[in-house]
């Protein structure tokens, strides 16, 4: 039998309460399946009118009036307002920071410019400050963390912050100090103050349980080695014919170091 | 991706500049003749038998391919990620600094 009938079966007849997260996370699991559905409709369409021979200005008409993300930002903000400040708020947050932007941006080079970022934006904020302590928040500390391109280093930095200081999980620190030292290594406008930070982010975790000890290890050698202005640590290998060199033999030219693949 | 370094390669034939690889190819035998067909002129060293996961890449923290390192003539890093039209600018920017500095100390001497 159908456990999500018996389920309902069991809740009309009072004999179980839905624990409120379990519950909030079904309802998301259906909302993003049917924002999933109705983007893949909405694409068919377009797909329809471009075999059609419709003109580039007739789809884009189109698509502005009908594409169905803006209606869903909304939606997922009204469940991440209905759950304000408890965990079940977190994953309606994780898909507006998520998708945001980009449902947004995809409706239409008619909407707002700035309104969808910000929307996203926003959401990573509120994700990081209002849940700070919850012991949910390693996913977005993750993706938050490779953010320091979009949101600003120091901003991603703050944000990681405030987990650090209230977060009672000490695995979920650690993954935040992680992150929080990893934005500075590709900021090359961040502070003497936070590559120190980085530094003994760095070296905490690498000290601690964490699964990441061993990669904080090899991060501290990018941070005090690969940085813009340093000099390059030497490379001493074979070549392709198996005749050893060395980086260093070039020294007097410019150089492109390329890590490249044939695949 | 070659075409661009092909091309970068060939513009800067007579200058001081280099384009050094890094290949995380797994297996050798099989990229040789991918050399040729590719007109893949410019030197790399090998990253080893456990291709991506490698030494070097490792150590140079290298966690997506292709990864770009620009230096200075006296072996500075000086750009990082850049690929395409952002790296030709970086290299003709550090070609023309030197070429700078190599005629101001003539003039001193």
């Amino acid at each position: 039998m159908n456990p999500r009938l018996l389920f309902g079966a069991a809740l009309c007849f009072g004999l179980v309460a839905p624990p409120p997260l379990l519950r909030a996370q079904d309802d998301i699991a259906a909302l993003e399946k049917e924002y999933q559905t109705a983007v893949a409709s909405f694409q068919a369409k377009l797909a329809e009118l471009r075999t059609a021979g419709k003109s580039r200005e007739e789809i884009a008409a189109f698509g502005q009036a009908n594409n169905p993300a803006k209606d869903f930002v909304a939606r997922f903000q009204a469940g991440a307002k209905a759950h304000a400040g408890q965990d079940a708020a977190i994953p309606y947050l994780l898909w507006l920071g998520q998708n945001a932007a980009r449902a947004v941006a995809m409706s239409a080079a008619g909407g707002a410019p700035g309104a969808a970022p910000s929307i996203a934006d926003e959401a990573w904020v509120t994700l990081l400050r209002d849940h700070a302590a919850s012991d949910q928040i390693g996913r977005a500390v993750q993706t938050v963390g490779r953010m320091g391109r979009t949101l600003g280093g120091e901003k991603v930095r703050s944000m990681l912050t405030s987990v650090i200081e209230k977060n009672p999980n000490e695995a979920i620190v650690m993954e935040a100090r992680f992150a929080r030292a990893s934005t500075v290594l590709g900021d090359e406008e961040a502070s003497a103050e936070a590559r120190e930070m980085a530094k003994a982010d760095f070296e905490a975790v690498k000290a601690s349980k964490s699964p990441l000890a061993a990669r904080a290890e090899g991060q501290i050698f990018i941070l005090e080695n690969l940085q813009i202005g340093m000099t390059a640590p030497d490379i001493e290998a074979n070549d392709l014919d198996g005749v050893a060199f060395k980086l260093s033999d070039y020294r007097g030219k410019v150089v492109v170091l390329d890590f490249w693949g044939d695949w | 991706m070659y075409p661009h370094e092909r091309s970068l390669v060939k513009r800067l034939a007579d200058k001081p500049f280099a384009l050094i690889g890094v290949n995380s190819d797994k297996d050798l035998e099989k990229l040789k003749p991918r050399l040729s067909e590719e007109q893949i002129t410019w030197r790399s060293f090998w990253n080893g038998p456990e291709g991506t996961g490698g030494p070097i890449s490792k150590r140079w923290g290298v966690t997506g391919w292709p990864t770009i390192y620009v230096m200075d003539h006296k072996g500075v890093i000086r750009a990082k990620g850049v690929r395409g039209e952002a790296m030709d600018k970086a290299v003709d920017l550090l070609l023309s600094e030197m070429e700078k500095e190599q005629s101001g100390a003539k003039k001193g001497e």
